[in-house]
């Protein structure tokens, strides 16, 4: 498979990327010398730390926790919205319905929601959930709603003339089309979900990465701190580099401009 | 579209009117078309040639009239090439086969065959529409509108943006292929020069509303037509009055 035969050179490309990070990380070294071990720890303090969570194997239960949490509600919200979305951009009246509530709903600060959840749901697993969900629906409505509405209708009549199947237009004619609009807003939920469920942990439940940042918090550990910060940080990014980039590309091969 | 049960396969376009809004696009358009006859459309732009040709495809819905088509398949060529931009240029030339659930090696197979007649090499097939020239799509979409064998193709002046010695190669395939077969032609043009070298009949227009008013057969047969029987028929024909008016050269 192609993916495989170009991933040597995609992860070479990564070397640009790496050390962009570790300047990063001298500039948070240097932070470190200007104030302190109790405002901000070294780094390698912190990654010593985020060793001894995994080897206690606390990192694992919590990521995981929060891990599950946040992939319901991506799901969940993936689900609906594309649905939605599509059924929404079918319809030009559902399309300008659909948008005030939608810059309604993009307009709602998420920490509204997790009140709104705790108050429904309580602490349970819910609460985060929800929230992951209302944060991520409107992006994937939108996306969906868009790559629907822009339908190029001098393909659907080339569909029509050679007359392809309902299926089969939906397959190879619409669904590239909606796909390429859906799936860049799917990453960018799936990056919101990430960052709204460790926010809701830490205000409605007691375990997951949220909370554990909420008790290293009271505890003013620093370096637990920026620990759980940076385990959350590098799985989004493992997630979105080594698994949906190198998706998207090989979906998105004639996009490409220019001729090989 | 009703079957004609008439043994001879034609298009009948009887009394159609077509009305966009308060515009009336076509008015009373009768014509027939049967197998191995090659009619242009010629008109002015705007006096609803291409929606006429859309009705007879049935991808406009008819208002008036009555169009009936006892053909065994049509085929369309549009403008722009209108291939699938996420398909490569072998998906795209056998997109009608897949529609008929032909088996992949055969519609692949069918697809490589045409597509090679019609000027495209091996290596075109496997790429993207973006990385063919305008040229190489516009065979792509040939070899798509040919590989059904179409016994009526409708042409909606689909090399008009091709320079002229591109143009003349991409007709020249295009009647090679389907004169041997008899097949039907219904074209649309505004160059009457390329009429006169390709057709059996030249139906002129005339717009607001869209109507044919004068219909012009050529009896020549299409081998016989060299350059300067064209030129001298083109030039015969822009002195009658029908076509100084339609083209609004008075």
């Amino acid at each position: 498979m192609k993916l495989l035969r170009d991933l040597p050179a995609y992860l070479w490309s990564g070397w640009g990327a790496i050390s962009s990070l570790l300047l990063l990380m001298a500039v948070w070294e240097w932070g470190n010398q200007i104030y302190g071990d109790l405002v901000l720890p070294t780094p390698l303090a912190a990654f010593q730390t985020l060793g001894q969570l995994f080897a206690s194997g606390e990192a694992w239960t919590q990521l995981l926790i929060t891990g599950r949490r946040a992939f319901a509600g991506f799901l969940f919200s993936v689900a609906v919205g594309s649905t939605l979305g599509i059924a929404a951009g079918l319809s030009m009246t559902a399309s300008m319905m659909s948008r005030p509530i939608v810059t309604v709903l993009v307009g709602m600060p998420p920490i509204a929601w997790i009140v709104l959840a705790l108050l429904w749901f309580g602490a349970t697993d819910m609460a985060p959930i929800f929230t992951v969900f209302i944060a991520c629906f409107p992006i994937v409505f939108v996306g969906a709603m868009q790559g629907t509405r822009t339908l190029d209708n001098q393909l659907k009549d080339m569909a029509n003339v050679f007359k392809l199947p309902k299926w089969m237009a939906f397959i190879d004619v619409y669904l590239p089309h909606i796909f390429s609009y859906i799936f860049p807003a799917w990453i960018s939920a799936l990056g919101m979900s990430w960052k709204i469920v460790v926010m809701a942990e830490l205000l409605a439940t007691s375990d997951g990465v949220g909370a554990a940042l909420a008790v290293s918090r009271s505890h003013l550990d620093t370096a637990a701190t920026m620990a759980w910060i940076v385990s959350v940080v590098a799985l989004l990014l493992m997630v979105e580099y080594l698994l949906l980039e190198p998706i998207k590309r090989e979906i998105e091969k004639w996009r490409e401009t220019g001729s090989d | 579209m009703i079957k004609n049960t008439a043994k001879q396969k034609s298009l009948e376009v009887s009394q159609v009117s077509h009305t966009f809004g308060l515009d009336d696009v076509l008015e009373d358009i009768s014509l027939s078309i049967h197998a191995g006859q090659i009619i242009a459309l010629v008109g002015p732009s705007g006096c609803g040639k291409t929606t006429l040709l859309r009705l007879c495809a049935g991808i406009t819905d008819l208002v008036e009239g009555k169009i009936s088509n006892s053909f065994d398949s049509t085929s369309f060529m549009f403008q722009q090439p209108r291939l699938l931009p996420w398909k490569n240029t072998l998906d795209n030339i056998a997109i009608s086969l897949k529609a008929r659930r032909v088996a992949r090696q055969q519609r692949e197979a069918l697809a490589r065959k045409l597509g090679l007649r019609m000027g495209l090499v091996e290596e075109d097939f496997k790429k993207f529409p973006h990385e063919l020239s305008g040229g190489m799509q516009q065979r792509a979409a040939l070899a798509r509108a040919l590989v059904l064998e179409p016994d009526l193709l409708l042409l909606d002046e689909p090399f008009s943006a091709l320079d002229v010695g591109l143009k003349s190669e991409l007709y020249g395939l295009l009647v090679e292929q389907l004169v041997h077969r008899r097949a039907a032609v219904l074209m649309i043009t505004h160059d009457l020069m390329e009429a006169t070298r390709l057709s059996d009949v030249i139906l002129l227009m005339e717009a607001d509303p869209g109507r044919i008013v004068q219909r012009y057969p050529l009896d020549k047969p299409l081998p016989e037509r060299d350059d300067n029987w064209v030129y001298q028929t083109t030039a015969k024909l822009m002195q009658t009055p029908e076509v100084q008016e339609s083209f609004g050269l008075v």
